[in-house]
Parts: structure tokens; C-alpha cells; sequence
């Protein structure tokens, strides 16, 4: 995420704000912690060692050990993959067919807008979750239809989102300027409409990776998920459950680990936004 | 000016009528109208510079989107160098636009702020000039520049960089960089500070006068179009009330609105009231 | 015997902003009931700053010193809980963008009846009343203009009277209007000038007119102030500036604006248009102002003493034009502009 922080800032780079500078060491820290995972944890995540089970955090296990003695730590290392992955992938499917779908809206107007968007306020009446988890139910469970489930569901943010924005643009005397000069309703939306809706964009992504995250730990947890025993918040959450009063540890880290994610990237995106908006910077 | 008035037409348009559709107010009724020109007709000699002044409202920015054929009208048409904008096929209205440009009201808002000023005044070259090559487009680039007073190395920088008068210079760069026959111009000036709306008119009438530009210049502002325009038409409620050479216009208004607008103009008004009290006294 | 409105050495700096240089500095004003004064510039040169100075609306990061008073009270001493109690009240402003400074989702007639409540603490029929009475006032008789109207139902003249009537409606002592008529129709940009200058006499508050144009300020207020890059650089009756023009920044304002030649033929005999006399280069950024005259990088006169210190806004010591004060080390002297001035007057008839 940092990458896209360099390449719209440009060499404007304004003074990061705190929420900046938190939300980007928070993200920074938990993909770090999925990648280090990848090479290495204290213990492999799914190792079964039923003698330790059940420990409370110690110094041999910091965050405790589960009913089959798998270590806590090393499986919220390996969920932080699967959770980021999954978020990722569903956040740009999302906006790979939303923001496209929005912007055609505002530049055609008419007909066609009024398609795109009838379609995504019927996708807006249906409950996000609950069709997710029809949709798992009926492809099966896995990464993949979950990736799938919750990327549909960010389709109509982006594509509203897009549009709104790119309304607004279509009015600015540089989008007629760009018109004057014979520019095609295509050529004006990747030249002029949408670089200018990136901040905007941008700042949405940070909020729909963090209800990715969330959503993803919801299917896991009702099962629909990933599968085991490849680790993953919701799951250890679930898991945790019958455990809650003997052994709290196990559903502490894990939700304590989907909170601090969501905040840190809340907060990225509120600095994002600051730091994006062009009127913020010329004011500097 | 009389030494334009043999030669052919640059612009005629002729009884331009443009309705807009407004939103619905029931379900059940047919959406109303309003209509932002009736009739329009006027004629833009080469080198001309003609005044379009009118309140909020009268249709001067949709009669010079028109112009520019950025809209359609439901009747009428729009002849540049003799030929019917509106009869043209897409490729053809692309290759007449290069010799007709804009420059827009807001110096903040019409310059995009993610490209960089060497790239906004190249835009209208690349895309309505697809044959020239980078190097022969970076040195148009730099003469128009050079036109509007604005150094080469501008051409890095980006528009939040400039005060409002000079990215006003930009704009008017980009309108001169594909060396059109006209300009037209919405509002030129009116976001500019007294001071810097002096040197952005100055510029103008110079690069007119070396050029052989014609502007038809939109304004609401009667001191400006004076200082600017040869002949005006004044516009009122979609239609042009009254048209003649500008000094004209403005010593002996014919119509009773032009009168009325230009007796309200600050400072005029005052010194109109004055003679009035002067008069009651003798 | 202290005036109504007296403002001494105000400074305003915004350190975030520009870092330590001022943003407004030495301003003085002196108000009296029944006063209209013009305060003229281009944007950014702290006439809004002042206005918002005097209502005690600084945003958050600036700091003002110096002194503000009311009928002696020092504004800049007051806690903001009692400046609420002056805000509307004893000051009230209108604002340039009606648009904005109108609530869209409240009735007119609730939005002017709002600070009687709550100032006043009339009850609400009363107010209702009272709401009807100044709609009549500024010119927006019932029952055509309902108190039950909202503001996309009015045209923007229409809004600006409804602004002025939220502001006159506790009968202030100052009202500061700025750029009131800037986003106005020419036609209704008279009307409302017009307004406010009934108003003003009718009520006997001091009016303080914040404008870009000199013509404005010409034909509506007896005294006026030219500032320039935060520092007022001419003051005093608007007929003594008018004649004289002494700062060459008033000159050259009054010279540049295309306003002059509204009066006379843009041409020249020789069928060329006349050149506006333009003030070259700009105005300069507050972080970067010159350490002299902040003028003095585009000013015809200045001479090197110019660019030592920022000149003090002295009284010029014409007769019978004591308040006439410029910030200028080599002023025009007096003759000159009285004679243009004049001839173009002769002109408008």
C-alpha cells in the first residue's frame, strides 16, 4: 500500500499526518507479519502438540496454545496471509469492475446510468453478508469463492463512489478544456476523470480492505470460509468459542488482531485522504 | 472595424434555439423545458473581436458551448469558415478544431491538476494534431509559452505552483498552441484581481492584434467587454436585444435594457445619480 | 469619548500559515454610529481577515494582537462565550456567497426568527412577527415571500435581502458586509447597495464594506482604506481619495480597472485599443514580502529607501483633509488625478 502512497503523492509529498503515520506503521506491521510468516513462524501453525494444549500465554508460547496445542501466535501469523490476501484480492476485484462501471456511468449519463445504477441499489437492498454466504454455500466453501463473494459486494461501492466523483469532474472547466481539444469521452475519463478520483479511491480501498477483513473472518467463522487447517482469524474465532471461560486467550488475540488491523487501516485512510486532496496541499 | 468587413464570415450562426430538458416534477406530466437561446444569430468577421454581455441566466455560456459545438442545438446552425459544424462527421469536426479554441472562467478549475503545465498546453496538439512529432510539439509548446509571457521552465512545473493570472497566461496558451482562427472566451477574466485582469486583457488585445485572432468574448462585466470587443450584442433572457459596434453601444445604448445595465455599473451610477441631483438643484 | 467600533494596531499572524510574518499588521480603524466605511484590496490583502478580526471568527491557529473595541470593550479580551453573545447581536455579517450563508433545509422565516430567539429571547409568534416585519424591510413584501419559503425557492438577490435581514434583525450597531454583492447581477448588485444604504441610515449602525471594487466603495461609504499585502497603504474620506490618490497603489488599482473606460472610448484615435495601465508583476506570497514597502518590487516611484522599512501610514497634512493618511514615502503629489477624475466624470453624462 505504501507504493500507492508514493505514486499519487508524486513528488508533492505533503507532511504526514499522525493518522498517517499510525495507520501506515499498523498496516506495515501486520504485512510484515504475513509475509515473515511465509518464511517463518515460532512454530510451524498447524503442528499438532496435544500435550500443550490449552496454555495460557507463556514464554515459550506468547499468545497461549489452542485445544490442539497449535501455537496462537504463529496461526495469527499465518491468518494475517490468508486474511490479507483474501482482502486484497476482493477489494481490487471490486473496484477492477466497479470503478470502471462508474465512470462509463458518468460519462454517458442517461440510459446507461440509469442501469448502473438501478443495478447497484439492487445489490445495495440485499445484505452483503447473507448473500456472501448463500453464494459460498452454493459454490462450495474455500478462499476462492469467499474472494469472490465479498469482491461482488464491493462492485456497487465503487461503481457509486466512481460515479459521484467523476460527475463532479465531468463539470470542471479542464474536462471541458480537455473537450475543446477534441479529447474522446474514453481518452477524458483516463487522462483527466479518474487520476482525479484516486484520492477518493484510494481512501475507499483502505475502508473495504478493513470490511474485507471482517467479512472474510464472518465467513470463516460460520465456517464458509477457509478450510482447515489453514489458519485464519474468523476460524480461530470460531474455534475459540467453546473455550471462551477456560481458556479466553484464544478469542482475545485473534479478535484483538482483526481490530487493531481495521483500525490501523481506517486510520491510513483517513490520512490518505488528507494528504490526497489537492486543496490540502495547495493550502501548504 | 472596417478593414474586416469585406472579408468573408469566420463564424455565422444562425436562429440557434437550445432547449433543456428539466427534470420531471411528476411522474405523470411530460418533463418541462427551458429554453436557453431563441434565435440566436450573429456573424464573427476574421480578426474580430465580438462582446456577448448579459446577466446570469440570458444564455451566453450555452450560445459559446454551442459555438464551439460542445452542445447541439434543437434548431438553427453554427457555420465556421463556411462550414455547418453540426453537418460535419466526428472527424471532420476534429479536424476543424484546431482552429477554434476555448479559454474558460476559472483558472483553478480549468487546468487539470495532475498534469504538468508542459502537458496541458501539449493536449490540444496531441490530440488534434496527431502528426506532429514530440520534439516539433515540446517547441510549440515553448512558443506558446513564450507568447503569454511565461518561461519555458514552466513547462515542469504544475498549475498549483502559479498565481491565478498566470495560470490564466496557461490557459490562453493551450488556445494558442494549435494556431487557431478563434477564441472563444467565457468569462476570461473574472476571477482575476483588478491588477492581473489589466495584464491578462493587455495580453490578449496584443496577442489579437500580432496574431490576427478573433475572440468572441462572453462576459457579464460592461468594462471589460468595452475595453476588449469591437462590436457587441447584448443578451437578455435568450435572446440578443441589441447588437452594433461597442463605442456605439455603449455612448448611445438603443435598447432600454442595455441602459438599465449599464446605468447600474458602480461608480457610473454614482456619478448618473450626481448629475441628477445637480440637475434639481439649478 | 470613546467610538463606537475602535480597532488599534491590530496584528494578525497564523504561524501554521506563513510562519511568523503577519498576515494583517497596524491596522486602525475608528468607527462611529451611522459610519460607512469601505475597506478596498485584492484578495489576499486582510481585508476578510480584518472583518473576520472584529467578529471574533480568526480560525483556530491565528493569533491577533493589539485591540478591538466596542464602546470600549475589548474584543480581543472577551472569552468566546460572551463574543457569541456580541456575534449577531451587536455585529452581525453578510456574507458575499448567499448561497451558502443560507440554510437549505430551514425557512427563511425560521432562520431570521433564529437569532431572536435566541438573542432577544422573543417568544416564537413574536418572532414569526418580527421576521415578517424585516422580509418587508429588505424588500420581499408578503404574502408573496412567504416566511415558509426556503432558500432554492428565492432568486440569489432575493437570498442576499433574506441574508441581510438575518443580520439587521437584532438591530446591530456594526454590520460588516463582505463582497455582499460580488456574486450579484449587476442590475441586483445595485438594488441591494441601495438596500444597504437605507438601511444603514435608517437604522444608524456603522457599516463596514468590504470590496474589491472601487466603484462600490466610491459611491456607497464617505471614508475608505486601500490595503495592500496586510497593511492599510491609504485611508481617509472617500472624496479626499478619490481626489488625490497619493498611494501609488491607489492609482495604479484605480488605473488598471477596466471601469474607466467604461467612460470613454477604449480606442485610440488611431482605431487601436487602448492598453489598461496594468500594476506589473504580483502580488507577493505573505511567507515572502518584501522587507520595505510591500509594494515597492511593482511600484513607478520607489527609490531606495522604499526597500529599508514598510512606511508608516502618515497624515498627508492637506488643508481640510486632515484624516487623509498614506503609507508611502514618495507619495503623488495632489494635483493630477482630481483633473482625470473630474474629466471623466464630465464623461459619464
Amino acid at each position: 500500500m505504501s507504493g500507492v502512497v508514493r505514486k499519487t503523492g508524486g513528488r508533492r509529498l505533503p507532511a504526514a499526518s499522525p493518522s498517517l503515520v499510525v495507520g501506515l506503521v499498523i498496516t506495515a506491521i501486520f504485512v510484515a507479519m504475513a509475509l515473515v510468516s511465509l518464511v517463518w513462524t515460532p512454530y510451524e501453525p498447524t503442528a499438532l502438540n496435544i500435550l500443550n494444549k490449552l496454555e495460557a500465554p507463556s514464554l515459550a508460547h506468547p499468545l497461549g496454545t489452542d485445544f490442539f496445542g497449535r501455537d496462537v501466535l504463529s496461526q495469527i501469523m499465518a491468518g494475517a496471509q490468508v486474511s490479507i490476501v483474501v482482502a486484497v484480492v476482493a477489494v481490487l476485484v471490486g473496484a477492477g469492475i466497479g470503478v470502471p462501471l462508474g465512470a462509463l456511468a458518468a460519462a454517458r449519463g442517461g440510459l446507461v446510468d440509469d442501469v448502473v445504477m438501478r443495478s447497484t441499489d439492487l445489490a445495495f437492498a440485499f445484505p452483503a453478508l447473507l448473500t456472501a454466504v448463500i453464494i459460498t454455500a452454493l459454490a462450495g466453501p474455500g478462499a476462492v469463492n469467499a474472494i469472490v463473494a465479498i469482491g461482488i459486494f464491493n462492485i456497487p461501492v465503487f461503481a457509486r463512489l466512481t460515479r459521484g466523483a467523476a460527475l463532479g469532474l465531468w463539470k470542471r472547466d479542464f474536462v471541458l478544456a480537455a473537450r475543446c481539444a477534441g479529447k474522446s469521452d474514453l481518452a477524458i475519463t483516463i487522462e483527466h476523470v479518474l487520476p482525479n478520483c484516486t484520492a477518493v479511491l484510494v481512501v475507499q480501498a483502505t475502508i473495504q480492505f478493513a470490511l474485507a477483513i471482517v467479512a472474510e473472518a464472518g465467513l470463516s467463522y460460520v465456517g464458509l470460509g477457509v478450510q482447515p487447517p489453514q489458519p485464519s482469524w474468523g476460524k480461530m474465532l470460531f474455534d475459540a468459542q467453546t473455550y471462551i471461560y477456560t481458556a479466553p486467550w484464544l478469542a482475545i488475540f485473534p479478535g484483538l488482531a482483526i481490530t487493531i488491523a481495521v483500525l490501523g487501516l481506517n486510520l491510513l485512510g483517513d490520512g490518505l485522504r488528507d494528504a490526497l486532496d489537492p486543496k490540502v496541499r495547495r493550502a501548504r | 472595424m472596417s478593414i474586416h468587413e469585406d472579408a468573408p464570415p469566420l463564424v455565422e450562426v444562425r436562429d440557434l434555439v437550445r432547449r433543456y430538458r428539466l427534470p420531471r416534477r411528476t411522474l405523470f406530466e411530460p418533463a418541462p423545458t427551458f429554453t436557453a437561446l431563441h434565435g440566436v444569430s450573429l456573424t464573427l468577421r476574421p480578426g474580430e473581436s465580438l462582446g456577448i454581455v448579459g446577466e446570469s441566466g440570458c444564455g451566453k455560456s450555452t450560445l459559446a458551448r454551442t459555438v464551439m459545438a460542445l452542445e447541439t442545438p434543437q434548431e438553427g446552425s453554427v457555420r465556421f469558415r463556411g462550414r455547418d459544424l453540426f453537418a460535419l462527421s466526428r472527424a471532420e469536426l476534429r479536424a476543424e478544431r484546431k482552429h477554434f479554441q476555448a479559454i474558460f472562467q476559472d483558472p483553478y478549475g480549468s487546468l487539470d491538476p495532475r498534469h504538468s503545465v508542459g502537458r496541458i498546453v501539449a493536449e490540444p496538439i496531441r490530440s488534434l494534431e496527431p502528426d506532429v512529432d514530440a520534439v516539433a510539439r515540446e517547441t510549440r509548446v515553448r512558443e506558446a509559452l513564450d507568447q503569454v509571457g511565461l518561461p519555458a521552465s514552466a513547462a515542469e512545473k504544475y498549475p498549483h505552483e502559479f498565481s491565478g493570472g498566470q495560470r490564466q497566461r496557461i490557459a490562453i496558451a493551450r488556445a494558442l498552441v494549435t494556431r487557431p482562427a478563434l477564441i472563444v472566451c467565457d468569462e476570461p477574466v473574472s476571477a482575476l484581481d483588478v491588477s492581473v485582469q489589466a495584464q491578462v486583457l493587455n495580453l490578449m488585445m496584443d496577442l489579437q492584434e500580432e496574431l490576427g485572432l478573433a475572440y468572441l468574448f462572453i462576459s457579464h462585466d460592461l468594462s471589460v467587454v468595452r475595453v476588449i470587443t469591437d462590436r457587441v450584442c447584448v443578451m437578455r433572457a435568450g435572446r440578443i436585444v441589441e447588437e452594433g459596434a461597442t463605442d456605439a453601444v455603449f455612448d448611445n445604448p438603443a435598447h432600454d435594457y442595455t441602459r438599465t445595465l449599464l446605468d447600474a455599473v458602480p461608480g457610473r451610477r454614482r456619478r448618473a445619480r450626481a448629475g441628477e441631483r445637480v440637475r434639481a438643484d439649478e | 469619548m470613546s467610538r463606537l467600533l475602535e480597532i488599534e494596531n491590530l496584528r494578525v499572524e497564523i504561524p501554521a500559515l506563513t510562519g511568523a510574518a503577519p498576515i494583517l499588521e497596524g491596522v486602525d480603524i475608528g468607527l462611529d454610529r451611522g459610519e460607512k466605511l469601505g475597506i478596498v484590496g485584492e484578495s489576499g490583502c486582510g481585508k476578510s481577515m480584518t472583518a473576520l478580526a472584529i467578529m471574533g471568527l480568526l480560525p483556530g491557529a491565528a493569533r491577533a494582537t493589539g485591540a478591538i473595541r466596542l464602546d470600549g470593550r475589548d474584543l480581543l479580551a472577551t472569552s468566546e462565550r460572551e463574543m457569541q453573545g456580541i456575534r449577531g447581536r451587536r455585529i452581525a455579517m453578510v456574507f458575499q456567497e448567499p448561497m451558502t450563508a443560507l440554510n437549505p433545509v430551514k425557512t427563511i422565516g425560521a432562520q431570521i426568527a433564529e437569532s431572536l430567539i435566541l438573542h432577544l429571547r422573543l417568544p416564537k409568534a413574536q418572532a414569526a412577527e418580527r421576521a415578517r416585519a424585516l422580509l418587508d424591510r429588505v424588500g420581499l413584501p408578503g404574502p408573496r415571500f412567504s416566511l415558509d419559503l426556503y432558500p432554492h425557492q428565492l432568486s440569489g438577490g432575493q437570498r442576499q435581502r433574506v441574508v441581510i435581514a438575518i443580520a439587521l434583525a437584532c438591530g446591530p450597531d456594526v454590520l460588516i458586509a463582505d463582497e455582499p454583492t460580488t456574486a450579484l447581477d449587476v442590475t441586483i448588485q445595485a438594488q441591494i447597495l441601495d438596500l444597504l444604504e437605507d438601511l444603514v441610515a435608517e437604522m444608524g449602525m456603522a457599516l463596514v464594506l468590504i470590496t474589491h471594487d472601487l466603484g462600490v466603495v466610491e459611491e456607497t461609504c464617505e471614508r475608505m482604506m486601500v490595503m495592500y499585502a496586510g497593511r492599510v497603504v491609504e485611508s481617509g474620506r472617500t472624496a479626499d481619495v478619490f481626489a488625490h490618490m497619493a498611494h501609488p497603489y491607489t492609482r495604479g488599482l484605480f488605473a488598471a480597472s477596466p471601469r474607466s473606460a467604461l467612460l470613454t472610448s477604449a480606442r485610440e484615435p488611431s482605431g487601436r485599443k487602448r492598453r489598461l495601465a496594468a500594476i506589473p508583476g504580483q502580488v507577493p506570497d505573505p511567507r515572502a514580502r518584501p522587507p520595505g514597502c510591500a509594494f515597492a518590487p511593482r511600484c513607478p516611484r520607489a527609490q531606495d529607501d522604499c526597500r529599508a522599512a514598510p512606511p508608516p501610514l502618515a497624515p498627508l497634512g492637506a488643508p481640510g483633509r486632515a484624516d487623509h493618511a498614506a503609507a508611502c514615502l514618495h507619495p503623488h503629489p495632489p494635483s493630477g488625478m482630481a483633473g482625470d477624475v473630474a474629466a471623466s466624470a464630465e464623461g459619464a453624462r
